[in-house]
């Protein structure tokens, strides 16, 4: 039995399970909405609403959306609930324990990254990184900087500070609270990665052509779109990605990188649930059959 | 050295006088020369644009030049700086996937069958067949139709496509009816209608609605190719770049409940009747022309546009079979000469009389004209 924790309507996950029905390889879709259980019984049964299903009869996870977690019943009563809050979060912690000691795709741990943390890591894994600082009140006349908030959140608006989708190249002088401030590299083409196992899927962005999307390819032109096309890195980096995948204990995730005009390799982030049907579709990667393929195997 | 790559979704689809780019990504071909073919091909093998200019000599300096500013004006390709950024840009995979059995069908609904329609939907879902065109030589009223599109709820069938008869009680109330609720009707093709309209969908009516003045009573309108049905869609030169781009992964029921692989095929594989959809699509022979692409069909091989087009086995000039029995011949209906790369009425072609009359095509023939 393969889990795959996911949303409804998600289309990756509905693609995958596709293949898996092609397989006959039986496998269940455990939702955000859906009421979870777990009791003791037959080395350990996990209740998805009225479905059971013993751990021990699971053999692959897919941590696609979300992981184990129970909704807790509110007595309206704080200390009551609290109590049966932090029993459930040891239940939860337990459960998600051991679907990650199967084959996984993403861990019930490595939702959230710190960009901070994965930053120092990628540099003392060889990567190149922008320079970045974090500043209250970042006087500098220096437009060669672009803020972020550090969180990674891409929408913020305030009297104080306004971050706009997704980056404001910075050319005046900002007050603002503390913000992360990148250097604004120059690039040829941007990369989007997908990582599984130590294999990766890369995709060229041809972003710089279009003074509309120069800073962010996120900013789609709709006329005349980004040219996307299947790109192979170079195995020094990939050791270097591989390192920081494995220094970040993350078997799966979405690299950004940027090759500069020089051909310069230089990272950006990872997203551990990164979108990999934005790479596999235009590249024709097919990674909807790969993770079909990892999970079956 | 300065290299040239032209973006891998960019497909050069080689014909013999002339070629097609199909451009994957933006979803548009273009007409180009074959001189240009040979330049993108000798850039393609990793010839630096120096080394490119000093083969084709000074005269010729000048039509290379202008080539490769019209390969970067329309953002076909790009320079790279040296072999080895020029290496990392690997050929894109040309393989065709998707899961399910089938992914469409089409059914010619008689009246006895549509009573029976609930089953065949269900056996349809069943093979994760996702889109369905269902074909009534009759007009339906607002009931039938309704009725007809509640037979899809908690299937996974996500397109449809209804051809009816047209009649005087559709307007705009009948479709706004119609769209009372949410169905996965996707367009609707009135025919013998007074006019030729196509009113697209939009946010009062969820599917395209179209309008034709031809009078449809059986399978044999289709099959035609037209530079207006050419597609350059993504998946579907994929598809027609390795398999058959109209029969692959396609199930038929013809009028009277024979199970085929296109209704206006000869060849039934059991009776919806007696034979489940699952049983038919097991045997030998169901299957026969999924593989055959345009690559092995006589003229299309030879043509520009063959990914972007769609064949047809069902109506073909009965000119070529393969060694292993399969009809290999050009699509009847197609009025295209890759050789001179002119159109003209296929139905007038004295090569095509016998293939018409063997058909028994000769009324609609005559219609059309």
């Amino acid at each position: 039995m393969i889990l795959i924790f996911s949303e409804v309507n998600d289309l990756s996950t509905l693609a995958v399970a596709g293949y898996l029905d092609d397989y006959g390889v039986p496998y269940t879709v455990v939702l955000k909405t859906d009421t979870l259980r777990y009791t003791d019984a037959d080395k350990g049964t996990l209740y998805i609403g009225e479905n059971k299903i013993c751990l021990k009869d699971i053999h692959a996870v897919w941590f696609r959306r979300g992981k184990f977690f129970i909704r807790s019943n509110a007595f309206k009563d704080r200390e009551l609930d609290l109590y049966l809050y932090e029993n459930n979060v040891i239940i939860e912690d337990y459960v998600n324990y051991k679907l990650e000691q199967v084959k996984s795709i993403g861990s019930a741990a490595g939702l959230h990254v710190n960009k901070l943390i994965v930053l120092e890591k990628a540099k003392a894994c060889g990567l190149t990184v922008p320079d970045y600082c974090l500043e209250h009140d970042f006087q500098q006349q220096d437009a060669t900087y672009i803020v972020k908030g550090v969180n990674g959140n891409t929408h913020f608006n305030s009297d104080q500070l306004r971050i706009i989708l997704p980056v404001v190249k910075l050319n005046d002088s900002h007050s603002s609270g503390l913000s992360f401030f990148q250097r604004y590299t120059e690039k040829k083409y941007e990369l989007r990665i997908f990582y599984l196992h130590g294999r990766f899927w890369s995709m060229a962005i041809f972003s710089q052509n279009d003074p509309q999307t120069t800073t962010d390819f996120r900013k789609y032109n709709k006329e005349r779109p980004n040219r996307n096309i299947p790109y192979t890195l170079p195995t020094a980096i990939e050791a270097k990605l591989t390192c920081l995948m494995e220094s970040l204990s993350l078997n799966t995730g979405s690299i950004d990188m940027i090759v500069t005009p020089s051909l310069e390799h230089v990272f950006l982030e990872v997203n551990p649930v990164g979108q990999f049907g934005m790479v596999s579709l235009p590249c024709n990667y097919n990674l909807e059959k790969e993770i079909a393929d990892f999970l079956k195997s | 050295m300065t290299y040239f790559k032209l973006f891998t979704n960019c497909i050069v689809s080689k014909g013999i006088a002339r070629s097609l780019i199909c451009d994957l990504q933006r979803q548009s071909s273009t007409l180009i020369p074959n001189d240009l073919v040979a330049i993108i091909t000798e850039l393609d093998s990793a010839t630096s644009v120096e080394d490119l200019f000093r083969q084709y000599g000074a005269e010729n300096r000048e039509t290379i030049s202008e080539y490769l500013a019209y390969l970067t004006e329309n953002e076909y390709g790009f320079y790279c700086e040296s072999l080895e950024e020029f290496n990392r840009f690997p050929p894109m995979s040309t393989a065709f996937s998707g899961s399910g059995k089938i992914t469409n069908a089409v059914i010619e609904v008689s009246e006895d069958m549509e009573r029976n329609l609930g089953t065949i939907l269900e056996q349809l879902n069943g093979l994760r067949c996702t889109s369905l065109v269902l074909m009534f030589y009759r007009p339906m009223d607002i009931d039938g139709l309704q009725s007809v599109l509640e037979r899809f709820d908690g299937t996974e069938i996500s397109s449809v496509e209804i051809v009816t008869a047209y009649h005087e009680a559709v307007g705009a109330d009948f479709l706004k009816n119609l769209n009372a609720r949410l169905t996965p009707l996707t367009s609707i093709l009135f025919y013998n209608a007074p006019f030729d309209r196509t009113d697209p969908w939009d946010r009062n009516i969820y599917f395209d609605v179209r309008f034709s003045r031809s009078n449809i009573h059986s399978f044999k309108h289709c099959g035609i190719v037209s530079a207006a049905y050419f597609d350059t869609n993504f998946p579907k030169v994929l598809e027609a770049m390795n398999h058959n781009s109209c029969l692959h992964k396609k199930i038929g029921i013809d009028i009277h409940g024979n199970i085929k692989n296109c209704p206006a095929m000869e060849t039934s594989f059991g009776n919806i009747r007696e034979t489940k959809l699952a049983e038919a699509l097991e045997h030998p022979g169901f299957k026969q022309y999924w593989g055959l692409t345009k690559d092995d069909i006589a003229v299309c091989r030879d043509c520009e546009y063959r990914y972007i087009c769609t064949d047809c086995r069902a109506y073909t000039g009965r000119t070529h079979i393969d060694t292993g029995g399969l009809d290999t011949s050009k699509p009847l209906k197609c009025g295209y000469d890759p050789y001179t790369n002119e159109w003209a009425e296929w139905s007038v072609h004295p090569l095509r009389q016998e293939a018409i009359r063997y058909y028994g095509l000769e009324e609609l023939v005559r219609n059309n004209e």
